[in-house]
């Protein structure tokens, strides 16, 4: 190597005394050439490492990580169904603080493997416990023959209400146990009664925080937090107990120990007509596409008609609720398509102040039926109210749940209650169907095109299982009379779904 | 008599000298001990009386034994033998000196002429032999200028063979020399045979025979320290067990093994390497040695006096203490060395404060703290028996636990935590505090080695000690990238020693060993590096061969395993807590940025309000000193020292850039590249390197390029340093408990008490791993668990439990919980919303579950307990020293570090000579001219 010799010749003290340099001899020339030629060498070397390093794309070995999938062993199913409509003082009208039941509901259920039990919570702040207006726990166990096959469960109640001022519909599907959810819908204004209720079907007794989200943010309030829901117990609460006059009030309930079903109860009374009653199911937790089938508009000249008499019959409008968590301003993307499919939806932006509930009024629909989908670029919770009235004949309103997407099998249960239909929404972009078997044999295929809604009209009090499904949102209406109820279709309880498992 | 074996380049000197005394031998009688090469011709043309021809190669003493056999006159009276060797050339009066003296002293049955240097006629080689109390040999006189001082002495215990003159009965009756000590000892042994038989021994001095030799070279070309060492020591085994009274007999033969592999160690720390394999073997031989009954026969047939009468001729250890305060003398170098820079003069020290202070600065809040944790770190375990227990071959109590074998990285936490035996965790804080002190002193006596004038140490060190791939391995929590940083400079000091010290061989050893344990990633660089200084340096094979030997032991079982499962590129594996981690972009990497973050300059330039774009920008133009004098010094001198510095920087880089590449370490459902930092040391290494190399050949005009790359160094860590000292590190100080106090204090009873975390995935998977006792601490990692793509049936037991504790489920979790021990379930908070909906799945099904009660949030994450637990026995494995497997590597590997660490020790005689060597080298190095390679500085 000839940098070997330049050292040699050239030892380092001789650059420290440049005046004392040997002249410049041949050899001395061809040394300093090979010295520049290996710093050129060098330099280039460094400038195409560096340059490859940035350009050249590389493999990369990856390993996989091991995982796997277990499916847990199927447990009993459980799901509580809220039990009778309630009021606040009984029926003289003492004890204002106090939740008493109306009546009870026509609560109907069934499961694949057809062995069910049901039985009331034995412990309620309704004084209902035990009875049967008490919310209903129906589990059933897993099929000893076949333990890993999907156990399918599900129920629907319908209460058709008519004491005092009381009158409506109320329907609700019997729900699962969480420990997180999201209810959008009530209000604490005069003449509106709102009651949380919290079911724990459970061995253990649920702690429970609340959250309140209004139209000026999030509000604080003493007893929100720290409740304790005793197993196999229901409480009931006032949202006016955390604060009155709340007109868009958001509720997000999350439980520790066992876990509950929670709901809101909606009744309105304006000055003396009442103005329905509900049961408002839990909607979706904040996500960046809510989808509400079954936005059920009947009566609307009727309603229309009623509300000339003043501020009090404002909430007759039909309005979408909208609340997204966090702070600042989030564009959405608001469309509201007929389900009839004769004429083309609407679709429009409305910027809403994250951190504070926004109602936003859907005006000018005609009688029929509408899916409506939310869409925007953060996670946010999205409910509906729709009003119907009939001259000279009742009024009501039902709270309209986001419907989580289904997909795979799911089972529903049309509530005993007046004109079931099932509304199956494809917001997506691509053509699905669903396969419906309902309890008494009868199968019907049903494609939903992309964007659009199929109408199923449903026996009332069978149940339904769904195969097949798609990405579908579904929910179902009840209608008959001026009232109106509408709820929802859950998707498999997710806690026993395989989950995979990595080391 | 005259012996020849292959001594033609001797034998006409010895034959003429012969031919020319002055009292002729009456008889000559020639033996050939069958010469290879021309020496029987000239045996021939001298015409002896008689001429012998051995058949096969004959011992000295064999061979005249053989030739009074075959060819001796008959005896006649007071006949002498005069035993000459082919190199033993008399002087012309040497054998009428020799007869003089015999004829004069009718007692005297062997005398022994003076032995002088063949080539140095006026140097005493051999004047007479003696015993220490120990039975050793020991010369009287050796290699000192004759000036007639030893003129006076007579009676000695010994003489050597060479010029020996014997009585003919008397060698006959003591049946001549022992045939089992063919050479060394040979003449002494009949020498004290004959005064126990009654005779005496004298020395002539008048008499002068020249000699090439002693006698173990006889008819040998050369003779290694070694094989010289074996057979003296085999001589005086030899002895020893003819000497020996009968009832010591067994002491001595028990005792003949141990004492080798004693004298084995004593060499080692000697610093003499080779003489253990001789030793080892003359030992054994020793024990085994066939010769022992015929020599003790015919010593006791010929003894005649006690072993009193030759007790005045054994040297008193008084003298023999003098006699090696003489030979150190001689070896002690005379010159010292000055060139170098001094560490405090040389302001080695200033930078040593300035980064110690800095490290105060910016971990001084560390210091409090009982352990540390996050990124790569966890606490280590409490007891310094805790740490040992987690090397070797063994149960590994991590994950659903297999039996393997322990990651060399554990062997040097355990090394580190029995430093800190009060509180192991403590090492690792300390290795926080110290290590940008440390790399300056590292960095500084390394770039010192190579430099004559201050600057380019000082530079060095302040780019070793502000080096981003430190400061970003420190921020990350990579503690082992962190000790490879710290020791690299020393590794590469050890080595380029270890081509003169057998010393620093084994130094270098230790350093790669826990270099390679560090950061396994740097190990194919090292060897590439290794190889090439081995054939640079062909004449320290022996040295520098050694140096991964106790990197090879503790990767040997690691290497097995991870062969075994065909998954070699895991031994790359970076050890430690796994650390989730990204791709990084090689220009990234080019601007010495292991992370995607251009050195944290993106973060820092978005808090002060810039645009974080502009950061690789900075980077660059701070770090363009560095580079452009780096490559500079190709154009300067010293490029045997440059190229070699930017071939380091370019393996260090490729190191890096495939280390990114490479991701075999799992984390829950991904997976993690092997960490950059420690590759980007490695090109920091070469940088550095260069940068030395050209500020050295810059001499006087290195300040202005010294300061400006000095300044962009210390410029390019300000975001990584101001990012620790605002603890906007993943690293933070740890109470020193790995799970949750209430588990911490169930644990102190239970020590196999289990815990089972579950980790949501953003895929929403789970990652079920189970922590025994106190937690899986920093030394019970294993990268063989962190890179296993195989379930076991124990994973798939584990996952099957969590899959359904984390689910409602109709499955028995109460049993499978008493029967894996498990008496808590932990899920840690979420990070982000990607995991949102399995933590809540996951809390649900916990919450909701009966047998299982709710503890609440701890610092670890959220916590529940199984109260029906019951104790019972855990799915457990042998220890490391429960299997034989286990116990053979533990020794193995022990043995391997033991003899290691002994030859590393400093003796302070020889670290005298090496430093004296050592400049001899640099000398060799610098270039000037060196016409002799100086001598093997131990051997």
């Amino acid at each position: 190597m000839p940098d070997q010799d330049d050292d040699d010749i050239f030892p380092e003290q001789e650059d420290d005394l440049p005046e004392t340099r040997k002249p410049v001899t041949a050899r001395g020339v061809a040394i300093v050439s090979a010295r520049v030629v290996t710093g050129l060498i060098g330099v280039g070397i460094a400038a195409v490492t560096i340059a490859a390093s940035a350009l050249v794309p590389l493999p990369s070995i990856h390993s996989t990580p091991p995982s796997m999938l277990v499916t847990p062993v199927p447990t009993a199913q459980q799901l509580v169904c809220p039990g009778a409509v309630l009021r606040l003082a009984d029926e003289s009208g003492a004890g204002a603080t106090t939740a008493s039941a109306i009546g009870q509901p026509d609560t109907r259920y069934f499961s694949s493997t057809g062995a069910i039990d049901a039985s009331p919570l034995t412990e309620s702040d309704a004084s209902t416990g035990g009875s049967a207006s008490a919310p209903t726990v129906i589990s059933t166990p897993p099929d000893q023959a076949d333990p890993t096959q999907q156990l399918l469960l599900s129920g629907a109640q319908a209460q058709s209400v008519a004491a005092d001022e009381f009158v409506g519909l109320a329907a609700a599907d019997c729900g699962v146990a969480n420990g997180d959810t999201w209810l959008a819908g009530g209000s604490t204004s005069v003449g509106r009664t709102t009651l949380l209720t919290l079911s724990n079907p459970t061995e253990v007794p649920a702690t429970v925080n609340v959250e309140l989200f209004g139209e000026n943010g999030a509000i604080s309030a003493p007893g929100t937090s720290g409740i304790i829901v005793p197993a196999s117990g229901q409480r009931v609460l006032s949202l006016a107990g955390f604060q009155p006059d709340i007109v868009s009030p958001v509720v997000h309930v999350s439980s520790t120990g066992g876990q509950v079903v929670a709901d809101l109860q909606e009744s309105i009374v304006r000055g003396l007509d009442p103005g329905g009653v509900d049961i408002i199911g839990p909607t979706t937790s904040p996500s960046l596409r809510n989808v509400i089938p079954g936005l059920l508009l009947v009566g609307v000249a009727a309603v229309q008609a009623l509300r000339v008499g003043g501020a009090a019959y404002d909430d007759l409008s039909t309005v979408l609720r909208m609340f997204a968590p966090g702070t600042g301003t989030v564009t959405t993307t608001i469309s509201v398509i007929p389900e009839d499919g004769a004429a083309n939806g609407t679709s429009f932006s409305y910027d809403i102040e994250a951190g504070r509930v926004v109602d936003v009024p859907i005006g000018d629909l005609a009688d029929g039926s509408y899916t409506v989908s939310v869409v925007s670029p953060v996670p946010l919770i999205a409910a509906a109210r729709v009003s119907s009235a009939v001259a000279g004949g009742p009024t009501d309103f039902a709270w309209l749940a986001a419907a989580a997407e289904l997909t795979g099998n799911a089972q529903f249960t049309a509530a005993p209650g007046p004109s079931p239909v099932l509304h199956l929404a494809n917001a997506g972009t691509v053509d699905a169907s669903a396969t419906l078997a309902a309890q008494d044999g009868t199968t019907t295929v049903v494609p939903v095109s992309a964007g659009s809604t199929v109408l199923v009209p449903l026996t009332p009090g069978l149940t339904y299982a769904a195969t097949g499904l798609g990405a579908l949102h579904a929910a179902i209406t009840l209608t008959g009379g001026g009232t109106v109820a509408r709820y929802a279709v859950h998707p498999p309880g997710a806690s026993s779904s395989p989950v995979i498992v990595y080391r | 008599m005259l012996v020849a074996r292959n001594g033609a380049q001797y034998l006409p000197r010895t034959l003429a000298a012969l031919a020319a005394q002055t009292r002729r031998p009456d008889a000559v009688i020639y033996v050939d001990a069958s010469s290879s090469d021309g020496s029987a011709g000239l045996l021939i043309e001298a015409a002896p009386t008689q001429l012998v021809t051995t058949p096969g190669r004959r011992s000295f003493g064999g061979a005249i034994a053989h030739a009074l056999q075959v060819a001796a006159p008959a005896p006649v009276d007071n006949e002498w033998l005069w035993l000459l060797g082919h190199d033993n050339a008399p002087d012309s009066r040497a054998l009428s000196a020799l007869l003089g003296a015999v004829e004069v002293a009718p007692s005297v049955a062997v005398a022994g002429p003076k032995l002088m240097r063949w080539d140095e006629p006026d140097v005493i080689a051999s004047f007479g032999e003696t015993v220490t109390r120990f039975g050793r040999s020991v010369e009287l006189v050796a290699g000192e200028l004759d000036q007639a001082q030893y003129d006076i002495q007579s009676d000695i215990l010994g003489v050597a063979a060479g010029g020996m003159l014997v009585r003919r009965q008397v060698w006959i009756a003591l049946g001549g020399f022992d045939p089992s000590l063919p050479s060394v000892d040979a003449a002494l042994d009949f020498s004290v045979r004959a005064r126990l038989a009654g005779h005496r021994v004298i020395g002539v001095p008048s008499a002068r025979v020249a000699s090439a030799g002693p006698a173990e070279l006889f008819g040998r070309r050369s003779l290694s320290a070694g094989a010289q060492n074996r057979i003296g020591r085999s001589a005086q085994l030899h002895r020893r067990f003819v000497y020996a009274p009968p009832l010591a007999m067994p002491l001595h033969w028990l005792s003949v093994v141990p004492l080798a592999i004693g004298r084995s160690l004593l060499h080692l720390i000697a610093k003499r390497p080779t003489f253990i394999g001789g030793e080892l073997a003359a030992g054994i031989a020793g024990a085994f040695d066939g010769g022992v009954p015929g020599a003790r026969a015919n010593l006791r047939r010929s003894r005649r006096l006690g072993w009193a009468a030759i007790g005045a001729l054994r040297m008193p250890w008084s003298d023999l203490r003098e006699l090696r305060a003489q030979e150190r003398a001689a070896a002690s170098p005379s010159r010292a060395d000055s060139t170098r820079p001094g560490f405090f003069a040389g302001g080695g020290a200033w930078v040593v404060l300035v980064a110690a202070v800095g490290s105060v600065v910016a971990f001084g809040k560390f210091a409090g703290a009982a352990a540390l944790a996050g990124g790569g770190l966890a606490p280590l375990s409490a007891t310094v028996a805790g740490l040992w227990s987690h090397v070797g071959y063994g149960w590994r109590d991590i994950g659903s636990g297999f039996v393997g074998a322990a990651d060399p990285f554990s062997y040097l936490l355990a090394v580190l935590g029995s430093i800190t035996f009060w509180s192991p965790s403590f090492s690792i804080i300390a290795i926080y505090l110290l290590a940008m002190p440390l790399s300056a002193i590292t960095a500084w006596w390394c770039a010192a080695r190579f430099s004559t004038r201050p600057w380019a140490p000082v530079v060095a060190a302040i780019a070793w000690a502000a080096a981003p791939p430190l400061l970003a391995s420190l921020d990350g929590g990579h503690v082992g990238a962190v000790l490879a940083h710290v020791l690299l400079p020393a590794l590469v000091l050890a080595t380029v020693n270890a081509a003169r010290s057998w010393s620093m061989t084994a130094v270098a050893g230790l350093l790669f060993a826990a270099v390679a344990a560090s950061a396994p990633v740097l190990v194919p660089a090292l060897l590439v590096a290794w190889l090439a200084w081995l054939f640079a340096k062909p004449r320290s094979f022996m040295r520098l061969i050694g140096i991964p030997i106790p990197a090879a032991a503790l990767f040997a079982p690691l290497v097995f395993q991870q062969l075994a499962r065909g998954n070699w590129l895991a031994l790359f594996a970076d050890p430690g807590v796994p650390v989730a981690g990204t791709m990084t972009p090689g220009w990234q990497l080019a601007l010495a940025s292991p992370d995607a973050g251009s050195n944290g300059w993106d973060a820092f330039l978005a808090s002060i309000g810039m645009t974080p774009a502009f950061a690789p920008v900075v980077v660059a133009v701070l770090l363009a000193p560095l580079a452009v004098i780096a490559l500079l010094a190709l154009f300067l001198p010293g490029s045997p020292r440059t190229i070699p510095a930017l071939v380091i920087a370019l393996l260090g880089f490729a190191t890096a850039i495939i280390g990114t590449h490479v991701e075999v370490t799992i984390v829950g459902s991904a997976t993690t590249p092997i960490w950059a930092g420690s590759g980007l040391s490695l090109y920091w290494l070469g940088l550095v390197g260069a940068l030395t190399v050209a500020l050295e050949a810059l001499g006087r005009r290195a300040a202005m390029p010294a300061t400006l790359a000095g300044i962009g160094m210390v410029l390019v860590a300000i975001p990584l340093f101001t990012a620790a000292a605002g603890g906007a590190i993943p690293v933070f100080e740890s109470n020193g408990r790995l799970l949750p106090a209430f588990v911490s204090a169930e644990a102190l009873t239970n020590a196999s008490l289990g815990t089972l975390e579950l980790s949501p995935q953003p895929d929403g998977g789970i990652a079920a791993t189970l922590h025994r006792g106190p937690g899986t601490t920093l030394d019970e990692q294993s990268t063989l668990n962190a890179t296993d793509t195989a379930t076991s049936k124990a994973d798939v037991r584990l996952a099957t439990l969590a899959g359904n504790i984390a689910s409602r489920s109709g499955f028995d979790i109460a049993g499978e919980l008493d029967a894996l021990q498990i008496a808590f379930v932990l899920v840690p908070h979420a990070v982000d919303d990607s995991v949102a909906a399995t933590h809540q799945r996951v809390s649900d099904a916990l919450d909701g579950n009966r047998i299982l009660s709710p503890v609440g949030d701890t610092a670890n994450g959220y916590l529940w307990h199984y109260t029906a637990f019951a104790a019972g026995k855990a799915p457990s494995g042998p220890g490391p020293t429960e299997t034989t497997t286990g116990l053979g590597i533990l020794i193995g590997q022990g043995v391997i570090f033991g003899l290691t660490l002994l030859l590393a020790i400093p003796t302070t005689r020889r670290r005298r000579v090496r430093s004296a060597r050592a400049t001899a080298d640099e000398r060799d190095d610098a270039g000037e001219y060196e016409l002799v390679e100086p001598e093997d500085a131990d051997a």
